[in-house]
């Protein structure tokens, strides 16, 4: 597997090398991943795609300390955050020192500064009194709490990290108008529409600040519509943050619409097939789908995808 | 993410169309009424089936179609009760009945969450005590009361306790299957967010588990009347239990009656209890979607 560095250069966030993963069971053995090797450029957009069952979100799993590799290691420079600009309150209970990912290596402080290039927005990312983890997770099936109201949702992990009541429901409200769910604080995830949970998990994963964001096919649940304004909103607070995300679509227009990189992966077990560096400029012009030069790369990594989607449809 | 756009924001929009909202506004307070009407006539069909038996049988037991001695009419029977209840023989037996009924349930069920919740948290637990719980709850539990009245002898412990058996069990199995059937995804959300110890047990396993306790809370409800009332036809001479069946001693069949619409009324209230703690406990169950504004 060519380890492949991936643009824009800065210092690597995740170093994944000869990750494998084998799940172990009664009815037999199921290589999920196989030998994968990547690196994830601090403050970069990742898309994955892949067909199904190819390991994308054990992938994702195992990035986010999860779930553990079978072999290889994955070292992960991100720490978790813990500046509360001057009033922090960090509890005693939310340790700061333990390695976030599993198999992360012993942190060598660099000093590379972080990514938080400081477009001095509302102060709701990123400076979150306590500690959060270094990676917040949107999951392909949204796992919302349906005992908790909206804002109890989206304030979960910030609450978790040991934010104080006023300052977790000040984060959560900006994130639940953000997403457009005014009026829905008090609301109980039954009484919403399935996208509109789906939109509450990913704004959970934001408000919690975290310096990397691993979504697990976030907005498939949505129509296409909303799909398409989701894109758009997505985009606007990445480019805002410019936080390390890996987002895993099987939607090959939406990786290259939202993507620096993609990754291709194959039938599995799931290797890296291809990686693809994503030649337009942001912010993204919003006719980028009709052009030529989309239309071709679209092509490109659909010529490569099918032979995998047969592959694995032939496999189960 | 700007969410000016909104795009499924519900609530009427101030100051917009007027004349739309107030169409809006106006068809959905008929169908709001509409669902109010139903629920009212839910309600008094409740009442009336009941009340309609009653008069039925009040009718064919002074006609002579049923043998007025065993089928004492309702009337005759509110009349006995009112007797009991004035000359204190009712309160003398609605007492030890609910007190015992209180404490053994209570105190089984508290045994019983724990259990349970720990049994869901702790594998070990779990595969210590599974099968051995698995196993008693198949025993009839009324069929232990000889043992307990063995070892207690004829005190309040042992009537008591095969209240609190019956019911420890009933929780136990429902609080594990609630803690254990909590999905796969919202586990690893709340892992996802570092959710552990002390608080994923209060914010992820309890409110995974509560539906399900209340669940058990009510099946136990009815299982407990029933096991005080049988521990009392036997192993007692206070209780509403031992008053129905010392009214088939002496041939009482109006006192008799008394005690059974008594107990059932005890066993409705209890029940009762419950599904409105539940209410209050678990709103994100309830069935009613936002609330309505008021001024429409
Ligand atoms: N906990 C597990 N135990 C056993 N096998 C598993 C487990 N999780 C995943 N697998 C297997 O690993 C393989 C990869 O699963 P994964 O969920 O990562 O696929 P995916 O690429 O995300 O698929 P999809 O696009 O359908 O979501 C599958 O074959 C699956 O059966
Ligand atoms: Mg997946």
């Amino acid at each position: 597997m060519s380890l492949a560095v991936i643009a824009p250069s800065g210092p690597p966030a995740f170093a994944v090398e000869g990750l494998s993963k084998m799940f172990s069971g009664r009815t037999g053995d199921v290589l999920a991943l196989d030998d994968v090797t990547l690196e994830l450029n601090e403050g970069s957009f990742t898309c994955i795609v892949g067909p199904s069952g190819c390991g994308k979100s054990t992938l994702l799993r195992i990035l986010g300390g999860l779930e553990t590799a079978t072999l290889g290691t994955v070292t992960s420079r991100l720490r978790s955050v813990n500046s509360g600009l001057g009033n922090v309150r960090s509890t005693p209970e939310t340790d700061t020192s333990t390695p976030k990912t599993d198999t992360s290596t012993p942190k060598t402080d660099t000093s590379t500064p972080k990514t938080d290039t400081s477009t001095p927005r509302t102060d709701t990312s990123a400076r979150v009194a306590g500690s959060v983890p270094a990676s917040a997770f949107v999951f392909q099936e949204h796992g919302v709490f349906p005992w908790f109201t909206v804002l109890d949702n989206v304030s979960f992990g910030i609450r978790m990290a040991g934010v104080g009541k006023t300052q977790r429901d000040k984060i959560a409200r900006d994130w639940i108008s953000r997403i457009g769910l005014d009026g829905f604080e008090t609301a109980y995830p039954h009484q919403l529409s399935g996208g509109m949970r789906q939109r509450i998990a990913i704004a959970r994963a934001f408000a919690t600040g975290s310096p990397c964001l691993l979504m697990d096919e976030p907005l498939g649940a949505l129509d296409a519509q909303t799909r398409m304004l989701m894109q758009e909103q997505l985009l606007r607070v990445w480019e805002a943050d410019r936080k390390t995300v890996v987002l895993v679509t099987h939607q090959i227009e939406e990786a290259l619409l939202l993507g620096d990189v993609v990754v291709i992966m194959s039938a599995r077990p799931g290797r890296v097939k291809e990686i693809i560096s994503v030649p337009f400029g942001r912010p993204r012009p919003a006719d980028l789908e009709g052009t030529p030069e989309f239309a071709q790369l679209r092509q490109h990594i659909w010529n490569a995808l099918r032979d995998e989607v047969r592959a694995s449809m032939a496999l189960s | 993410m700007s969410g000016s756009e909104a795009p499924d924001q519900v609530q009427a929009v101030p100051g917009g169309n007027t004349v739309r909202t107030q169409a809006l506004n106006e068809a959905a307070a008929r169908a709001y009424s509409h669902s109010r009407l139903l629920a009212t006539r839910d309600v008094l069909l409740s009442i009336f089936t009941p009340i309609l038996l009653l008069a039925l049988w009040e009718v064919a037991a002074r006609c002579g179609w049923i043998d007025k001695k065993l089928y004492t009419p309702p009337t005759q029977i509110a009349v006995q009760g009112a007797k009991m209840v004035s000359s204190g023989e009712m309160w003398r037996n609605l007492e030890p009945t609910v007190l015992r009924l209180l404490i053994g349930f209570i105190l089984g069920s508290v045994a019983g969450i724990i259990a349970g919740l720990l049994m869901g948290v702790s594998r070990v637990i779990r595969a210590a005590l599974g099968p051995m719980f698995t196993a008693l709850y198949a025993l009839p539990k009324i069929a232990i009361l000889p043992l307990l009245l063995l070892i207690f002898g004829l005190t309040e412990t042992p009537k008591v306790l095969s209240v609190a058996i019956s019911v420890f069990f009933i929780l136990q199995i429902n609080t594990l299957a609630g803690v254990v059937q909590i999905d796969e995804r919202i586990l690893e959300a709340a892992r996802a967010y570092r959710a552990t110890g002390w608080r994923l047990f209060r914010f992820v396993l309890l409110p995974g588990a509560i539906p399900s306790i209340f669940t058990g809370l009510q099946v136990a409800a009815g299982s407990g009347v029933i096991v005080v009332t049988a521990v009392e036809f036997v192993a007692s001479n206070t209780g509403l239990g031992y008053l129905i069946w010392n009214s088939w001693q002496l041939f009482k069949p109006a006192q008799m009656y008394v005690g059974l619409i008594v107990v059932s009324i005890i066993g409705a209230l209890l029940t009762g209890a419950i599904v409105l703690l539940e209410r209050a406990i678990v709103p994100w169950r309830r069935a009613n979607t936002l609330k309505r504004k008021k001024n429409t």
